[in-house]
Parts: structure tokens; sequence; C-alpha cells
């Protein structure tokens, strides 16, 4: 009797523990001091592969974290063009027109729109 | 029996938790907001890590000053001191002056009468995420922006005590922080000298009494009342007095406004041609509270309440409409706590029917400018349209 009263025990534990993980789960939405970063350099941002992204990890996270492009709406090709230009002529940012072109082929291909 | 009673609960407590987190997934697709609690910050939304970029959450837009400990973070170059030391940080005014300053915190506290002042501080991005079509940048909601008292020395004491030479015609203003690579130029702004000793542009060393969090500036902030933040320099280190224009690529380049066009205002099929910096707030209002979607009570009054601001003319005027812009109804303006300060405003709404509902609110100031239905730019800068507020009536 003792025994099964034990092993109760723990899968009510247990049950309690699930309960309040779904619980963080479904709150997640809202802030909870514990659940957000404390560090700003401990956030990781990761973005989907695609053709261009070793020329864009290269290139553009020397100086600006892949959160910069993760908050970004879908943009035309034109638009990225621009922006991409915009870093190299006007930021200084030392890569080639043809490093160029394969990061503007991977944000249309993330982050594009027609 | 009991084990099996458990059980089942524990099937239906794992099918519920997959159910509901896959559900908020979706949700999350369309819009997400991230939070993040760093060192000497509430938590806040996360725009960007580095640099780092925070927004202030609208609820603390209720209150007349927003804290230091979730007032908005903006910064364009990711080199960050993380430590400044107080003991041996100066200023330093150089240029076309008679007497080149090195001064330290304990010369600014100590040797000039202080002087203190409340304005609002926003970003000339503030809301862009808003924009339609959508444009690239911050993506920041309405937390873009902040009231706040601030103390510290005229910036005209100053140049008074370095004894500034004839010819003087703008002021450039830097900080401590600098870009990951030689090649990007520095953060450097220009003021146009008279505008520079007008007596309000002003470097300060608190905010709402009490040293500037790193993240905001410490230790010393230039403060531009009624001109967006751009102006506003954090970790304030070198001014110099020049005889010609700057042309700095964050003033020749960057933060740039159709020219002489009421809103900042152009079409994305017809780009305006001619450009020039960004300067002055134009008038706007907001909606604090209720936050879009919210439910409010059917035949109850609820306290509607915003803010609304401009360059320092002074807002006269708030005016809500619940039909689509056919009649305004005068809203009640808090207490004035400055020109350059937002202006709080209360409407009681009582909707008498279970439907959805939509408010617009309008400000008006001093020289009867007030709000476009429509404003678009390029780049995303000095959103201040009529702003629509959905609410649910039950």
């Amino acid at each position: 009797m003792k025994y099964t009263t034990l092993i109760m025990t723990v899968i009510f534990s247990f049950c309690i523990v699930l309960i309040n993980s779904c619980k963080e789960a479904n709150d997640r939405n809202v802030p909870i001091a514990a659940a957000v970063p404390v560090n700003l350099n401990a956030i990781e941002t990761t973005l989907p592969d695609a053709p261009g992204y070793t020329s864009f990890k290269m290139n553009c996270l020397s100086c600006h974290s892949a959160r910069y492009i993760k908050m970004q709406p879908h943009l035309p090709e034109k638009t990225w063009t621009a922006i991409v230009t915009k870093m190299q002529k006007g930021f200084g940012a030392p890569f080639s027109d043809s490093s160029a072109r394969e990061i503007v082929r991977y944000l249309v291909a993330i982050k594009g729109k027609k | 029996m009991k084990k099996i009673g458990c059980l089942i609960l524990f099937s239906v407590t794992t099918f519920s938790c997959a159910t509901k987190t896959s559900s908020n997934k979706s949700e999350s697709e369309i819009v997400k907001d991230e939070w993040v609690k760093p060192e000497g910050k509430d938590t806040m939304l996360l725009l960007t890590d580095r640099p780092p970029n925070l927004e202030t959450p609208l609820k603390y837009f209720l209150q007349d000053y927003t804290p230091n400990k979730v007032f908005f973070v903006r910064w364009h170059l990711a080199g960050l001191p993380a430590t400044i030391n107080v003991d041996t940080f100066r200023l330093r005014i150089g240029g076309n002056v008679a007497h080149e300053l090195v001064l330290s915190i304990a010369d600014l506290t100590t040797k000039f009468t202080p002087y203190t002042i409340t304005a609002l501080c926003q970003c000339a991005g503030n809301s862009r995420s808003f924009f339609d079509p959508r444009v690239a940048g911050g993506q920041w909601k309405n937390g873009a922006m902040g009231n706040a008292k601030w103390t510290g020395v005229k910036l005209k004491d100053i140049l008074l005590m370095a004894g500034v030479k004839t010819g003087s015609k703008e002021v450039t203003f830097n900080g401590l922080d600098v870009p990951p690579m030689a090649t990007t130029p520095d953060f450097v702004k220009s003021l146009s000298y008279d505008h520079a000793d007008d007596g309000e542009v002003m470097i300060a060393y608190e905010m709402n009494g009490a040293a500037l969090p790193i993240m905001n500036g410490y230790p010393l902030k230039l403060i531009v009342p009624g001109w967006y933040a751009t102006y506003w320099v954090g970790m304030l280190n070198e001014i110099q007095v020049l005889k010609d224009t700057f042309n700095g690529f964050w003033m020749k380049k960057a933060y740039l406004i159709p020219k002489d066009i009421p809103n900042g205002n152009e079409r994305a099929d017809s780009l305006a041609t001619k450009m020039e910096p960004i300067n002055k707030m134009d008038v706007r209002s907001i909606f604090v509270f209720p936050e879009p979607q919210q439910v409010i009570g059917v035949g109850k009054s609820t306290d509607i309440q915003g803010l609304a601001f401009d360059a320092g003319d002074g807002i006269t005027k708030v005016e809500l409409s619940a039909d689509s812009g056919k009649t305004w109804m005068p809203a009640k303006l808090d207490a004035d706590l400055g020109k350059y300060s937002w202006r709080r405003w209360h409407y009681n709404f009582t909707p008498m029917e279970k439907r959805a509902y939509s408010l617009q609110v309008k400000a008006t100031n001093a020289k009867g400018q007030t709000q476009p239905v429509h404003q678009w730019n390029r780049s995303g800068y000095m959103r201040n349209e009529i702003e629509t507020l959905p609410l649910k009536v039950h």
C-alpha cells in the first residue's frame, strides 16, 4: 500500500510539473522575467539556409546581428538590392560586387516579395 | 484506479499542451513580440541585440515621465564601451573657439548653472512598422520614444566658456560609439551654430533625477528639444565648432526627408527629388489605452487614454472620432508639463452596441498644424498620420 502511495505521489508530481510547464508555454507571449534573456550578447538569431547564406554570414554579421534581417518585412528584390548597395557604398562594408549579388540572392530568398 | 486516473490526467495534459503550443505558433508567425531584460533595464521589446535597439512597452506611456529602466534604446554602431569610467571621462570642445575645453563630469556639475527641461525624445523612425507599404529599417511600434526631465548644462554656457570665434556656422557632436569597421562612417551629427547656442539645446548628465543608463548614453547626452532623437547624441564626448557646413554621412546621406513637403510625405511611385536633413517633430497623437483589439464593456464608460505632442508650439486640441472622421469630439487634456513635453489626454467612451469599433485620434497645435490622413516616405520617418484604434465591444 505504501509503495502504491509513493508511486501515486511521484506520478501526481510529474503531472503537476507538466501542467506548470504547459502554462509557461502558453504564457510565453507575455513578458516573464525569468524567460527573457538578460544578456544581449547571449541572443542568437537563426536564419534559414538558402543560396548565398555563406556570403551573407561572412560579410554582414561582423557589423550587425542577424536580427537586423529577421525583423524586416518581406521586400521586393529592387529594395534589397538598394539596401545591400547602401551597405557597400554608404556604410563602407568591404565586399565585392559579386558578393553583393549573392547577399541579395539570399535576402530575396528568405525575405523577398514579388 | 488512482493510477489510471493519473495516467488520464497525464495524457490530457500532454495533449492540451501540444494543441495550445501549435496554435500559439501560428499566431506568433504573424506578430511575434520578443522580450529582453538586459542589465540595468527592465523587460523591454527586443528589436535588435547588436547594436542594441530596444522598445518601451506601450503601458509605460500611461505615466507622465518614462522610467529610465524602460526608456527606449537606439544605437547605430555596435562598437560600444561595456563600461565607462566617470572619473576619467572627458568632454572635449574644440574647433573655432578661443579656448579648447576638456571637461570632466565634476566640471559640468560644479562649474555651470544646472538647467532642467522636460522634453520628449522621439526616434525619427518611431512606428515605422506601421508604414504602408512597408519599409526597411528598425521595425518599431509606437515605443521608440519617451518623456523625461533632463538635467545638465546649457550648451550656450559651454560655448560661452570656450569663447566661440566669429564666423561659426555649425557645431558637430560625436559620442563614444564607434563603427566595428574603420570604413564605416562614425556617427556624428550637426546643428546650425544659432540652434546650438539658443539656450535650450543642452547636455544632460541626469534623466528623471538619476544618471542616464549606459544604454541611454551615459554619462552625457545631447538634448535637442522639439527635434527628432537622431540629434540627441549619447555618450557625447566631442563637440566641434565649425566655420563651414558639416558634410558627414549621417547628415548628408542618412536621416533625410523630402524637402519642404508637409509631414515628409512622398509616394512610392513618385519619390521626392529634393531631400533635406530631418529636423523638428511633426504634430502627432497616439492611443495608449486600451491597446488594439482589446475588449471593452458595452454600455459602460471606458477611459480612453493617449498622448499628443509637437515640436514645442504646444498642443491646443485633441479630438476623437468614432465614425471614420465624419465628426470629432474633444478629448480632455492633462496638465501642461512644458512645451517640449508630451501632453496626456483622456476621453470617456461609452459604446452602446456589441460590435467592432474603430476610434481615431487627431491633435492640433497652437500654429493650427494638425495630422494627415495618410503619411508615407521611403525611410519610414516622422510617422504622424491620424491613428486608428480597433476595439471589440462585448
